[in-house]
């Protein structure tokens, strides 16, 4: 799982693989021995199927659809609501 | 004599938007260094990528639960911070983005953590705030720039500039006074959009907007009408951003007083 990890963040951090042609992104993923599936899913740009495959998919909220992430807020709102509730 | 410091420290930074390319060496470097880190970021695949920084990583991610009010998790995530703080130990709080925007726990930890006489302080990330200018091409310098937590529109009678930007946080969740559920829905949306319509035409063109996560991802950037508003696809990540639909008014007499000082200030030179 690691080399998947350390290519994204190889891709996140190098401005020619960022915007890297298919045939490129493919021979850099193949000298880091990424494995087949974890390839295609790269390839394809799809999110859900690369977390599916690396079985992180879904750590925000844990029930929710893939898509939908869990914020830390509305901080604001939701602070007020809350001191209205302590002062009640 | 003083009294001695606690030894426990805390240290919330942001990790960016996009895994791998937004990072600041002084947060991985507090990351790296920390007894325990505790996370918050924006999926599963961000966190993996965490785990390699860190032994000692630690999810606050289970602590949400739909129908369970969003408070108490803060709350939750409060306590499990500072119970390690508190400890003695060197932790570090990592959230996506910027830890302090649009985030209550990072800011709340760090109230407490110092009333209780621990060293604390934040580290800036890069936000999806940083991410949308960039992606959009908007400066905010030119028009001015409004940010909303979208039902904050709904909650409070809030004043619109339409000759500036307005960007809305959490449409996907708009109008949500439970503090319980993850998204509402096109019937809030609605509201949203007759409150939005006292300044914009419903044929007024919006954008939708979601920062990439991954380096594999593009931005979503998706212009529709303000009345397409309530039946778009929205999620809790995207964002909504309203183009000004006003030219800037001049304020002559404002102008004039200027003139007046410029005028003075060049006799008194003179």
């Amino acid at each position: 799982m690691s080399n998947i990890i350390n290519f994204l963040e190889m891709i996140g951090q190098n401005a020619n693989l960022r915007n890297a042609s298919r045939s490129d992104m493919l021979a850099t993923m193949t000298a880091m021995q990424i494995a087949p599936e974890l390839q295609e899913a790269l390839l394809s740009k799809n999110p859900q199927q690369l977390e599916t495959a690396l079985g992180a998919s879904n750590v925000c909220c844990m029930m929710l659809p893939a898509t939908v992430c869990c914020m830390m807020l509305p901080g604001m709102n939701d602070d007020t609501a809350f001191h209205q509730e302590l002062c009640a | 004599m003083n009294a001695e410091r606690p030894t426990g420290s805390l240290v919330n930074v942001g990790l960016g938007m996009t895994l791998g390319s937004h990072i600041s060496p002084l947060s991985r470097s507090h990351i790296e260094q920390a007894d325990v880190v505790f996370a918050n970021l924006s999926d599963g695949i961000v966190e993996l990528w965490l785990q390699q920084m860190n032994a000692d990583v630690r999810s606050l991610q289970p602590l949400y639960q739909e129908g369970k009010s969003r408070m108490q998790t803060y709350w939750q995530m409060v306590e499990t911070i500072m119970a390690e703080v508190r400890a003695g130990k060197r932790v570090c709080g990592a959230f996506y983005g910027h830890p302090g925007v649009f985030a209550w726990a990072p800011h709340k930890t760090i109230e407490m953590a110092r009333s209780e006489g621990f060293e604390a302080h934040m580290e800036p990330g890069i936000s999806a705030e940083d991410c949308l200018y960039a992606d959009l091409g908007i400066d905010p310098g030119n028009f001015g720039c409004q940010h909303f937590e979208a039902s904050q529109l709904l909650f409070y009678q809030r004043r619109i500039d339409p000759t500036a930007y307005l960007i809305l946080w959490q449409v996907g969740l708009v109008g949500d006074q439970s503090l319980t559920r993850f998204s509402t829905g096109p019937a809030y949306r609605e509201l949203l959009v007759e409150v939005l319509a006292r300044e914009y035409p419903l044929t007024h063109e919006v954008i939708i907007y979601r920062c990439a996560t991954l380096p594999i991802q593009q931005p979503r950037m998706e212009r529709i009408t303000l009345g397409d508003l309530p039946k778009a696809d929205i999620g809790m990540p995207d964002t909504v951003v309203v183009p000004p639909v006003r030219a800037l008014q001049p304020d002559t007499v404002m102008r004039a007083r200027l003139a007046e000082l410029d005028l003075a200030a060049a006799n008194d030179a003179g």
